[in-house]
């Protein structure tokens, strides 16, 4: 417990240096409570979560970081690995692949990385993942990007 | 050492299997009574991985799945020889010897436990033998002492898993076997109870290859 809340500390720090570094993460902690963490990620170029911004929630768990941070999107988001309902994220790093030298800033990365390339094979959005392992890639795209206006993209005007 | 006195089960035929589950399950439900024993029983009912196989069974799955063989477990005269500190919380691995025994007392154990039992031993004197190699950095007025020279040297940055300082003096710390990755030495036994891999690089942290 106090070795997690030290290291989600020296977190908090290293994010208020990092800002300025990676314009596309904006992580911040909750105000009373260092175990709770949001982040505002940039759907990554080239991609159908283009121009969109996502938010991500962090449950960090008292044996941080020993056990992974609970991850999902609260942004709708269409994407094979990410439970369109629920928002749970399927990455390997988030489960039996998790190394303590993660951070909820690397984290971040990784799920962009995961947003520009999904793993169709292990989905948990079957609709998404079917699509583009039946190659409909321009239905996946236009699905995603679908998705991506309504929920990620603010209102203009 | 817990002993189960007077349960000599061999599993010798598929359909004894419930039987002797039913067995077990009497038997552990007898072993309420005592902290040390109700440790075991939980011990037998967690998740353990073995050897290079992916997901983690329970020992109680293990019998269950008939691999028990009715070869009994001859290493518990030397379970009694290695040196174990009841202290020693590291993989719980008191209690693992002794519920390592209650299962095989309870089922004339298996060959793959007497692995799951040889890999932890390995493990857990691997962890020993790493504990031996801790070093410190001194301070800087007297640079002569434990630490290594060379260590020091090369010891830049942060621990990955507490992300503070790695030269802070006094500290003990630990450079990894095979990949020499440094972290400190609190750091890393508490992520070993977990995992068998650096945290850094995913080497296998403790076998020397
Ligand atoms: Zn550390
Ligand atoms: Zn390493």
């Amino acid at each position: 417990m106090q070795a997690s809340r030290a290291r989600l500390f020296k977190e908090y720090k290293e994010v208020q240096r990092e800002k300025v570094a990676d314009p596309d993460i904006q992580l911040a902690c909750d105000d009373t409570n260092i175990f709770k963490w949001t982040a505002l990620i940039k759907g990554p170029s080239e991609t159908p979560y283009e121009g969109g911004v996502f938010q991500l929630a962090f449950a960090v768990p008292e044996q941080y970081p020993l056990q992974p941070p609970q991850v999902r999107f609260l942004t709708k988001i269409f994407h094979p690995n990410v439970h369109f309902k629920t928002g749970e994220i399927c990455l390997d790093i988030l489960k039996n692949a998790w190394s303590p030298a993660w951070t909820l800033q690397s984290v971040c990365r990784a799920i962009i990385a995961l947003m520009a390339h999904p793993e169709p094979d292990s989905p948990l959005n079957c609709d998404s993942g079917n699509l583009l392992r039946s190659g409909d890639i321009r239905g996946f795209h236009s699905m995603a990007r679908m998705y991506t206006r309504l929920a990620a993209m603010p209102k203009k005007g | 050492m817990v002993k189960v006195a007077a349960v000599n089960v061999s599993v010798d035929r598929e359909e004894q299997v419930a039987e002797q589950l039913d067995r077990i399950e009497s038997s552990l439900s007898s072993l309420n009574e005592s902290p040390e024993l109700l440790c075991a029983k939980d011990l037998l009912l967690r998740p353990i991985q073995i050897l290079d196989e992916h997901q983690p069974v329970c020992i109680i799955d293990l019998v269950a799945q008939r691999v028990a063989s009715s070869a009994s477990f001859s290493s518990s005269s030397s379970l009694n020889n290695s040196n174990f500190n009841s202290n020693s919380d590291l993989f719980g691995m008191f209690h693992f010897v002794a519920h390592v025994e209650i299962v095989s007392v309870l089922t004339g154990i298996a060959p793959q436990m007497g692995l799951i039992f040889k890999r932890d031993l390995k493990k857990f004197n691997a962890i020993d033998e790493l504990k031996k190699q801790a070093f410190h950095v001194a301070s800087s007025s007297s640079s002569s002492s434990s630490a290594n020279q060379e260590d020091e040297g090369l010891l830049v940055g942060d621990c990955s898993i507490c992300l503070q300082d790695l030269s802070a003096t006094g500290i003990d710390l630990i450079r990894l076997p095979n990949c020499s990755h440094a972290f400190h030495l609190k750091c890393i036994l508490s992520w070993l109870k977990k995992s068998d891999f650096c945290p850094l690089c995913r080497d296998l942290c403790l076998q020397k290859s």
